[in-house]
């Protein structure tokens, strides 16, 4: 593929319709949908689904196409719900979209999963539409379909009770730690989710293709698992099939009733379109993008959406995009409105967060990462047209799905594109995330991609790599408290949230009595694979669960392995497999390691005085707080000290050993990675003082950022994080950096971003690959108090949060307040601006 | 990593002393750069704005916002030289320099001003922005004080600098001795920000402590030296301080001087009195200089005078860093 200049897309504006429509989405609140868990219950029901003590992917194939055939189809939306100062209240808009279809039967839906996590909504159900964060309408008679037609089928059924009964006394004793939020999040109870879909063969082929090849090889196959698993094939890409139809049609009708002719044009040809695609291979850049939103409404009947991620979609779509461009027949300005109402649509619907959730994933979209530039397989460089008209699509929209990951590779890829994915940040405040592609193929080579895998990565939900297409990864299967490890070793298997008296884990030694750090680091090491024992046991039994009940046809068969294997991808059919584990609180964990051996055992003899500061949460150790906070006396990670870098690799290594060892129910590899959503928020809220000298209950840094207020030096924190061993975070990670915009100079402005970026690639790249992951937030000190003060003025405010991108006003007050508090750059000076913490006050805490 | 100073009486080391290294700058010289602030200056400008870098030997600053009043630094100094009830703290009188009240200080409110690198330590620090600088078309800038003091010192680091093909810049006052400079600092400079401060002999010795002679007999033969293929460029400047340097008459002198000398551009410095606040942690009396920053307005007023002075448009003088 060669690479073009270019484009003059700075001019193209979004369309008025284009405008109004989004206008319409920011002003919409999401609304429940009962769509799906009414007709999954119903047919579920009908055929004997909750009597089975397994269901088949053929029984599981049926259900989907039944409710594919069965669900309202949808052309435009006209109605949606928005919060005024006395409740919420229907509003009307004109949605004349290029594509029909929506995930759910609302303009902007939450879908319920009752055979899943949605029983948690049960008692919210008449207050939800109240709460003061993030509310969701709901109607009564919606209310009373899910009480009396859905709910009740799934008191039993649901995965977690499945898991209940099926697991030993060990797993209920986990499934008890797991609901405590202390140690870790498995997010096999809510799905799996997390990986990348092939597109490539639905658009070039067309589903019919697809289904024929399934036939085929089912006839040959003489093994009844993989002719039913054919079968299941045929029977859910039939159902997407139907549903496309069933758009068409309904557009037909909506066309024969319209009286405006450029409507009824309009209409006409989303019915021709829907007529022929996905069924048949795209012809034209919008028939492919056609083809992908309506698979993508498909897939998420499976499982909850979460990190379900497009791919690489300049990629994929190219060939059709450049056809038209030549052909005439399309323009870039009309691409890039196409995109904007596909980015719309892709963002209709929000995950299911019940209230007490809020705390943990307040404020989080589905994350569905969308991937540009890079490399091929074959290493040539992959930026194209269609890359720079996905960012300007990007640009304009600033929406917070899709989650847009923009690939480097020094040297390949062009210093002007790094500019302008540079510029787009600065656009934007907050994307596209940046990854350098010489770290990301390291990371994943050492992991058991092939280089031309690797290669072809696409990024996950947030930040994680894997091969586009062909890796199911589940990259967010356990999200770690890593501060829990170091908790339960500084309180011999202990841990203050539950109190002194239980031993939770296990002895490993009272820290007062150990003679040296290496001692400490031994004790740790244990208490950490403990942890890890833990989640990765009950990962394992909800995988084990999902294969027993939730089968993944609608998925499996838009993905590479599972044709070849003849397997679901829940059998471990995909080419590439993994479980994925996100590390949250690595920098604290650093930086209390480095404080402990320097201040403890590197006394003579050691000195306690810090175990004791930690038990009074540093009342009364004033002055030892105070050297423990300043990077001038303890070697703090991101301050460039070589003592700090030390403990750094090494826990590094540590969890990498500790983890890709091990195989999952699927056959593939565990991985880490350092990412933490909005959870370095939420788990911080459980663990007790640390040595680093966070107090009780306070935020962790996020994914891979050195702690704010211990780097002075941007460069310093940069070459900090670029110098940790890619091998071992192949999983991903999350690095955020803040920027204060300048007035100034727009050009030298970006000239030091573009070179700070490059600079960050680069560095340590002698002995190592340079940095693997950046993203920033670029937008002032003040605008975020303002924001705090006064959401309604900054309701579209875009941030990033650790790995995704989420609206400022709908997180929670503490990760507003970590956000605020992140160390910012001067882009003009290079300078730490002096850091304040964000005092979290009433007028901040406007939830309550 | 600094090795801390041998505790030996003020005026005694003549061993380089670093008081700062300030990594990812971007306003000393092009792209990103690390700035080393050498301690130790040949002059003492009035108007000096960072007078830590004056002394050659190492000082202690107290930094009285940074204080906790955690009495930490009274237990640990042996000369009972250290007051919490004083709002200077120290006692200077006693204090020896021995560095075990900086040990004690959690939050650095008291610390030695002024450590040896090891030149090899320095390096390595500096070349960890390696990739920095070279996309940035970033560097190191030798800053000061003066680095010029020290030239075996310099002249080994920038040896090893420019192997490696480190962008290298330096800030002096030009007050040096040209023979030495010349043999082992020039030859390794991509570009010299020149200080140009006051024209007249009388006034220079009056408000920078040295006659002006030698600067500007070091300015004249920086500026005749053959142009190795172009490689050193020097850039003239004069810090913009309130009635003493923003004279007409003096700026008029000065692009005189430049003119003649054959110089081709000229750089303004807006005034920083961040400066001041120094001298108290330093136990020095602050001069009587203005607290406030160049104006935009007033700034720009001053470029106008320069570039009204400057027959034709043979020069474009800029502000502060290119």
């Amino acid at each position: 593929m060669i690479a073009t200049q270019e484009v003059p897309l700075q001019e193209v504006k979004l369309a008025p319709a284009l405008r109004a429509l989004r206008e319409a989405y920011f002003q919409a609140i999401p609304e429940v949908c009962v769509e799906r868990p009414r007709l999954i219950t119903k047919f579920s029901v009908e055929a004997g689904l909750f009597e089975r003590e397994r269901i088949t992917v053929l029984e599981k194939a049926r259900l989907y196409r039944r409710v594919l055939q069965h669900r309202t189809p949808v052309v435009w939306h006209k109605q949606g719900h928005k919060r005024t100062a006395t409740g919420l209240e229907e509003f009307s808009f004109d949605d004349s979209s290029p594509f029909a279809g929506s995930t759910t039967s609302k303009f902007k839906g939450v879908p319920i999963y009752p055979e899943f996590m949605a029983l948690a909504l049960w008692p919210e159900l008449w207050t939800m539409s109240r709460r003061q964060s993030n509310p969701y309408y709901i109607s009564e008679e919606e209310i009373q379909a899910l009480n009396l037609e859905v709910f009740p089928f799934w008191m039993d059924h649901n995965i977690t009770e499945l898991a209940r009964a099926r697991g030993t006394e060990e797993d209920r004793r986990r499934m008890q730690l797991l609901q405590k939020f202390v140690f870790f999040l498995a997010s096999k109870p809510n799905c799996i989710s997390h990986t990348i879909p092939d597109f490539s063969r639905a658009v070039r082929e067309g589903l019919r293709a697809v289904i024929n090849d399934a036939l085929e090889r089912q006839e040959r196959s003489t093994d009844q698992r993989q002719q039913d698993f054919y079968q299941a094939m045929a029977e859910v890409l039939e159902g997407i099939i139907a549903y496309a139809h069933n758009l068409a049609d309904a557009a037909a009708g909506m066309a024969t009733r319209a009286t405006d002719a450029k409507q009824k044009a309009h209409l006409t040809e989303i019915a021709k379109i829907y007529g022929r695609v996905p069924e048949q291979p795209a012809r034209t850049f919008r028939e492919g993008l056609t083809t992908i939103w309506l698979c993508w409404t498909a897939i998420h009947l499976e499982n909850p959406n979460v990190g379900l991620s497009l791919g690489r979609l300049d990629q994929v779509l190219y060939d059709l995009y450049r056809r038209d461009i030549d052909a005439g027949r399309m323009t870039v300005e009309d691409a890039v409105q196409l995109l904007g109402y596909v980015w719309l649509k892709i963002g209709d619907h929000v995950p299911m967060v019940p209230a007490a959730g809020e705390q943990l994933f307040g404020g989080t979209g589905s994350n569905q990462a969308i991937t540009i530039g890079g490399v091929d397989s074959e290493g040539h460089n992959a930026v194209n047209e269609l890359t720079y008209v996905m960012l300007r699509a990007i640009e304009l929209m600033k929406l917070r799905d899709p989650n847009l990951n923009a690939r480097y590779y020094p040297g390949v890829n062009g210093k002007d594109y790094l500019r302008r994915l540079c510029e787009a940040n600065v656009n934007t405040g907050a994307t596209p995330a940046l990854h350098n592609d010489r770290a990301v193929i390291r990371a994943l080579t050492a992991s058991g991609h092939t280089v031309a895998q690797a290669r072809d990565y696409g990024v996950i939900g947030c930040v994680e790599p894997g091969s586009n297409g062909r890796f199911y990864g589940h990259s967010g299967a356990i999200l770690l408290n890593l501060p829990s490890a170091l908790e339960l070793t500084l309180f011999n298997g202990r841990h203050r949230h539950f109190g002194l008296d239980n031993v939770i884990s296990m002895e490993t030694g009272d820290p007062y009595t150990f003679q040296s750090f290496a001692e400490f680091q031994g004790a740790f090491n244990l208490q950490l694979h403990w942890v890890l024992d833990q989640a990765i046991a009950l990962n394992e039994l909800f995988g084990r669960i999902h294969q027993q009940f939730y089968p993944t046809p609608i998925l499996s068969a838009l993905f590479e392995g599972p044709m070849e294997s003849g397997k679901d991808l829940i059998e471990g059919g995909a080419t590439l497999n993994a479980s994925g584990i996100a590390i949250i609180g690595f920098a604290d964990v650093v930086d209390s390691l480095n404080v402990i051996e320097k201040l403890v055992y590197g006394q003579q003899p050691s000195d306690n005085t810090l175990f004791r500061a930690i038990a009074k949460n540093y009342e009364g150790y004033e002055a030892l707080l105070a050297r423990v906070r300043n990077p001038e006396k303890v070697p703090r990670f991101g301050a460039d000290e070589v003592n700090g870098e030390k403990n750094a690799i090494w826990l590094t290594e540590v969890l990498h050993e500790a983890t890709h060892t091990r195989r999952n129910y699927r056959g593939g590899y565990y991985r880490v990675g350092y990412w933490s959503m909005t959870n370095h928020a939420g788990f911080g809220r459980f663990i007790g003082a640390t040595p680093n000298g966070r107090k009780d209950g306070e935020n962790f840094s996020s994914g891979l950022t050195p702690c704010s207020g211990v780097t002075p030096h941007m460069t310093a924190a940069l070459h900090a994080v670029a110098n940790l061993p890619a091998e071992c975070i192949s999983n991903g990670m999350a690095v955020n950096l803040k920027f204060t915009p300048d007035d100034g100079d727009r050009t030298r402005m970006l000239d030091n971003f573009t070179a700070a970026v490059a600079g960050y690639f680069d560095a340590s790249a002698d002995h190592g690959t340079g940095g693997m992951e950046i993203q920033f937030n670029v937008t002032s000190h003040r605008d975020f108090i303002e924001a705090v003060k006064d959401p309604s003025r900054y309701d579209q405010l875009l941030v990033r949060v650790s790995g995704y991108t989420a609206y400022f006003k709908d997180l929670n007050p503490q990760m507003q307040k970590e956000i605020i508090d992140r160390t910012e750059y001067r882009l003009s000076s290079g300078d730490a601006v002096p850091y304040e913490p964000f005092a979290l006050t009433k007028g901040a805490d406007h939830d309550n | 990593m600094p090795i801390a100073v041998a505790r030996t009486k003020p005026r005694e080391s003549r061993r380089p002393l670093i008081v700062d290294i300030r990594r990812g700058s971007l306003d000393d010289g092009p792209g990103i750069r690390s700035v080393v602030f050498f301690k130790g200056c040949p002059l003492r400008c009035v108007f000096c704005h960072s007078p830590e870098t004056q002394e050659i030997c190492p000082e202690i600053a107290f930094t009285e916002e940074r204080c906790i009043h955690c009495g930490s630094c009274v237990k640990a100094c042996p000369q009972a030289a250290l007051d919490l009830s004083s709002p200077t703290r120290i006692g200077r009188d006693r204090c020896d320099l021995c560095g075990a009240c900086e040990d004690a200080c959690p939050t650095s409110a008291l610390r030695i001003v002024g450590k040896y690198w090891p030149v090899d330590s320095l390096v390595e620090l500096l070349l960890r922005d390696v990739s920095f600088y070279r996309h940035s078309g970033g560097g190191v800038t030798l800053s000061g004080g003066e680095c010029t003091l020290f030239p075996e010192y310099v002249e080994t680091l920038l040896l090893k600098l420019k192997a490696l093909g480190v962008h290298v810049a330096i800030e002096t006052s030009g007050w040096f001795d040209y023979e030495v400079f010349a043999k082992k600092i020039l030859p390794f400079l991509d570009l010299i920000f020149f200080d140009l401060k006051l024209m007249g002999a009388d006034e220079s010795r009056r408000y920078l402590g040295q006659s002006n002679e030698k600067i500007l007999e070091n300015l004249r033969r920086l500026l005749a030296e053959p142009r190795r293929a172009g490689r050193v460029e020097v850039r003239p400047r004069v810090p913009l301080i309130p009635d003493i340097t923003d004279t007409r008459m003096n700026l008029s002198r000065v692009v005189n001087r430049l003119y003649d000398l054959g110089a081709s551009t000229l750089s303004v410095l807006p005034y920083n009195p961040l400066g001041l606040a120094v001298y108290s942690r330093l136990g020095k009396p602050a001069p009587h200089l203005s607290t406030s920053f160049t104006k935009p307005d007033r700034e720009a007023e001053l470029v106008d005078t320069v570039r009204s002075l400057i027959a034709g448009d043979r020069w474009r003088p800029r502000r502060g860093q290119i």
